[in-house]
């Protein structure tokens, strides 16, 4: 047997020496690699250009007057504001404080404690002064046991539901069965709301008369930022290099994504921070899945599902208005962490709904969503990581391969620093977030050196994602709280 | 290697980008100065001349120095249309509104014409906000040709083109706003309804049974807003209990519902039985405002309803009552209807 395979082998080096299959692996990659990059880069630069003409559509309106008369609407339609709380003991009064100086007509706080071990439920009772109440609660979605029901005198609009640990999840789907109105928003225990987020998140779903089932706000890096009781002050780029490089992710993300994917109600993710939906279709594809990590998008693809397979013209829509501040991570451990767990729920989304990829029943989301999550966000860091070697071995392997190495490399470059240099300037000219000129310099600056570290420290940390996937290992993401509240105190007291 | 074609080639495609950036990012730059620069000029005027502005508008001087358009800086333009908004949003004089109407007919006519046929949605959009709130009457005949024209390109333009339209040309209003160039839905019709004159909003009462669907049912909701407290509302909506239409039954019933009172019991026992729970809902709701000998019974029987929103609502309507707490204390102790039971031990509870 072994001398057999022996031979073969032997007479496969005559016929085609080793150098061969080097050179033709090669170039075979090389040119898969090349094509991949110059497609994603035309993906890329055509939602830039559709997200400048965009900008410009908006850019010479009179704001003020146009808020002020859509701001008036009288109508709006009650909203129920769940907030999910696993050890949260620290913060989430502070939370429950700025949930409650929104600018609505009609809402409800809807605190739900998830099996907590630390005193999160005895710090909300004793705040609050609530008491239990008995209550019936309608089991539209199916959760773990809820072990009691609490309200507040002083603010009837507070309800504290106290559970049995089940997740995040699991938490939302209880505060789901729990709530009164029509629609609920989720929100996450870090997030700075302003006081008129609720209104603009609702604004689509009212102006399109329901035709819009689910809504999120477009959120931003709060570190940095002076923030004075809930509202964003002065936005300054702070000194963080991890900070900076996800200002100007956020950035791409923004021109070169959610304007278009929202567009063409082809957006999947939208953001977990601060999101509406709509109730009765939440109940109708199933609630929250508690098995997944990344339960927002799970939610969403299950929404856009179930109104394909019901044949029903609902649009889930992404709110380009700043609603929502959240402070990003500022050092490579919760950087990884949150890459991490991102690309594991994205995965863990995809395959669960993997047949809806080019099946044409699923129109836009099945043809476009469904293939541009799995070739750009899915197999983009796999794909660089090859194209990173590739220029690695090349370079070493010398003059012969040079050629596809410094093609690629060019592409890299244009793929990374360039496109994110023309998010930065789109946003200088039109939103205008960071107006010190100097900032403009600094975030050029430092998308010069995107490709040589950013990137490829995200890619890995995707990579990470991916094996976890693989290795199906849950880790329960707990809400680790970050001090911003602190600091929000420290400024207030500053002033 | 530098002799190498291809790294000649990625250099200078490299170079190019970095010089298209560099343009842009000197252009922005420049874009900027100027703009701090007009700020700053705008500032300047508007600090000289606030007095001045406010004498010729609140106090109604007349100010020869304001009516030389003519030599009008484009910045000078724009500091007084900035100035004119701030006025229109905070006071609500009706005088100040008419200076401001006038002082435009003869010196912005220009200004503001231009701003309605722009190229921009944006500053459009703005000009027909100018020709709104300032009430540029002038502007009339130019909006006209705009919806003959169609020469508006989105909703949002349409809807504020209709409520200029409104103040002027009643007949033309109500062509577009019976059989609007757009779908009109509830939003649409709702967004429209508070700024209109209380003349459109009686034509629409009376000429309700051929309004567009959309528009009764917002119409009625409009109306319970409003909450109209003139009899003959009531004497309205209770007509319209007998609709063939749920939704407007279901509206109705809530309108109702913020009125408070009702004429007779008659009309409205039967939907103690009705196969929609919203009316259900709406009569639990209502039965508040009826004699206990009337709507004891039908509240007791709410309260064992199937749906969940109908027990509540029973429920807590019959807490309120004076009568109530004696009928939730014998439910919540009968052994025949669970769900009843529970019910009543919770709002109980609460109460």
């Amino acid at each position: 047997m072994q001398l057999k395979w022996q031979k073969r082998s032997y007479k496969w080096g005559n016929f085609m020496e080793l150098s061969t299959i080097f050179i033709w692996m090669h170039t075979f990659f090389g040119y898969f690699i090349i094509f991949y990059m110059i497609l994603i880069i035309g993906i890329y630069s055509s939602m830039l250009i559709f997200a400048y003409f965009y900008m410009k559509k908006g850019l010479r309106l009179d704001k003020i007057a146009d808020n002020d008369k859509s701001l008036k609407m009288i109508y709006s339609k009650p909203v129920s504001i769940i907030v999910p709380a696993y050890n949260e003991e620290l913060g989430v009064i502070d939370t429950i404080h700025s949930l409650l100086t929104l600018e609505y007509p009609q809402f409800e706080i809807i605190v739900v404690n998830d099996g907590s071990k630390d005193g999160t439920l005895q710090t909300v009772i004793d705040h609050f002064k609530m008491r239990q109440v008995h209550r019936t609660i309608k089991r539209d979605l199916s959760t773990k046991e809820v072990r009691g029901i609490y309200e507040s005198d002083l603010h009837p609009n507070i309800v504290l539901v106290d559970k049995v640990n089940g997740g995040k999840a699991d938490a939302l789907n209880v505060g789901i069965n729990i709530s009164l109105y029509p629609y609920f928003c989720s929100i996450d225990g870090d997030s700075i709301l302003s006081t008129t987020s609720l209104l603009r998140v609702m604004q689509p779903i009212i102006s399109s008369n329901d035709d819009v089932i689910a809504a999120g706000g477009s959120v931003r890096i709060a570190n940095g930022a002076d923030v004075q009781m809930g509202t964003v002050v002065d936005s300054v780029i702070p000194n963080n290099p991890f900070v900076i490089m996800q200002i100007i992710e956020y950035l791409r993300a923004f021109y070169m994504g959610r304007i278009a994917l929202s567009k063409f109600n082809l957006v999947l993710i939208i953001s977990g921070a601060f999101s509406v939906f709509s109730k009765k279709w939440v109940i109708k594809a199933g609630g929250y899945s508690v098995n997944t990590i990344g339960e927002d998008m799970e939610l969403v693809v299950k929404l856009h599902r179930y109104m394909l397979d019901h044949k029903l013209k609902k649009r889930i829509e992404f709110v380009p208005d700043p609603v929502c501040w959240t402070e990003a991570p500022d050092n490579l451990q919760d950087l990884r962490t949150q890459r991490r767990r991102w690309h594991q729920g994205l995965l863990g989304s995809l395959m669960i709904h993997k047949k809806m990829t080019f099946n044409p029943k699923y129109k836009q989301i099945g043809l476009i969503s469904f293939p541009y999550f799995w070739l750009v966000e899915f197999f983009g860091p796999i794909i660089e990581l090859l194209g990173y070697l590739y220029i690695i071995i090349s370079f070493m392997a010398g003059e012969l391969y040079i050629d596809s190495a410094i093609i690629l490399t060019t592409l890299f470059l244009v793929y990374s620093t360039f496109l994110s240099m023309f998010a930065i300037l789109l946003e200088a000219w039109s939103i205008n977030t960071y107006p010190r000129i100097r900032d403009v310099f600094k975030l050029i600056g430092f998308s010069l050196s995107e490709t040589f570290w950013f990137r490829p420290l995200t890619i890995f940390f995707r990579l990470e994602g991916i094996i976890y996937y693989l290795r199906k290992r849950e880790d329960w993401g707990q809400l680790k709280r970050r001090g911003l509240s602190k600091k929000e105190e420290e400024s207030k007291q500053a002033v | 290697m530098i002799e190498n074609q291809t790294l000649s080639y990625a250099l200078a495609a490299s170079a190019f980008l970095l010089l298209i950036i560099s343009v842009l990012f000197f252009y922005l730059i420049v874009m900027r100065v100027r703009q701090l620069r007009r700020e700053q000029r705008i500032k300047d005027y508007l600090k000289e001349y606030q007095d001045v502005w406010y004498r010729y508008l609140v106090l109604g001087e007349n100010i020869e120095r304001l009516h030389s358009s003519r030599i009008m800086a484009p910045y000078i333009k724009e500091a007084v249309d900035r100035l004119l908004t701030a006025y229109v949003s905070s006071v609500s004089n009706p005088d100040v509104i008419e200076r401001i109407g006038h002082f435009c007919s003869l010196n912005f006519q220009k200004y503001y014409r231009s701003m309605l046929h722009h190229r921009n949605w944006g500053v459009r959009m703005n000009g027909l906000y100018r020709t709104l709130d300032f009430k540029l009457s002038f502007l009339l005949p130019d909006i006209e040709q705009l919806l003959k024209k169609k020469k508006y390109t989105s909703e949002e333009e349409y809807l504020v083109i209709l409520r200029i339209l409104s103040m002027y040309n009643r007949s033309l209003f109500l062509a577009h706003f019976y059989q609007p160039s757009y779908p009109f839905k509830e939003f649409q019709y709702k967004s429209l309804l508070p700024y209109l004159d209380e003349s459109y909003i009686e034509e629409f009462i009376h000429s309700f049974d051929s309004l567009p669907p959309y528009l009764k049912i917002s119409l009625l909701d409009y109306l319970s807003f409003d909450s109209r407290m003139d009899l003959s509302y009531l004497k309205f909506y209770e007509n319209l209990l007998t609709n063939m239409e749920s939704e407007i039954r279901i509206r109705a019933l809530k309108a109702i519902g913020h009125f408070g009172t009702i004429t007779s019991i008659h009309y409205y026992r039967r939907f103690v039985d009705s196969p929609y729970w919203e009316e259900r809902l709406m009569l639990a709701k209502l039965l508040f405002h009826v004699d206990e000998k009337d709507a004891k019974p039908l509240l007791e029987k709410l309260v064992q309803d199937e749906s969940w929103w109908v027990r509540k609502q029973a429920a807590i309507t019959l807490s309120s009552l004076r009568y109530g707490i004696e009928v939730l204390q014998r439910i919540a102790e009968q052994k025949e209807d669970r769900y009843a039971a529970e019910m009543a031990k919770e709002i109980l509870q609460v109460g």
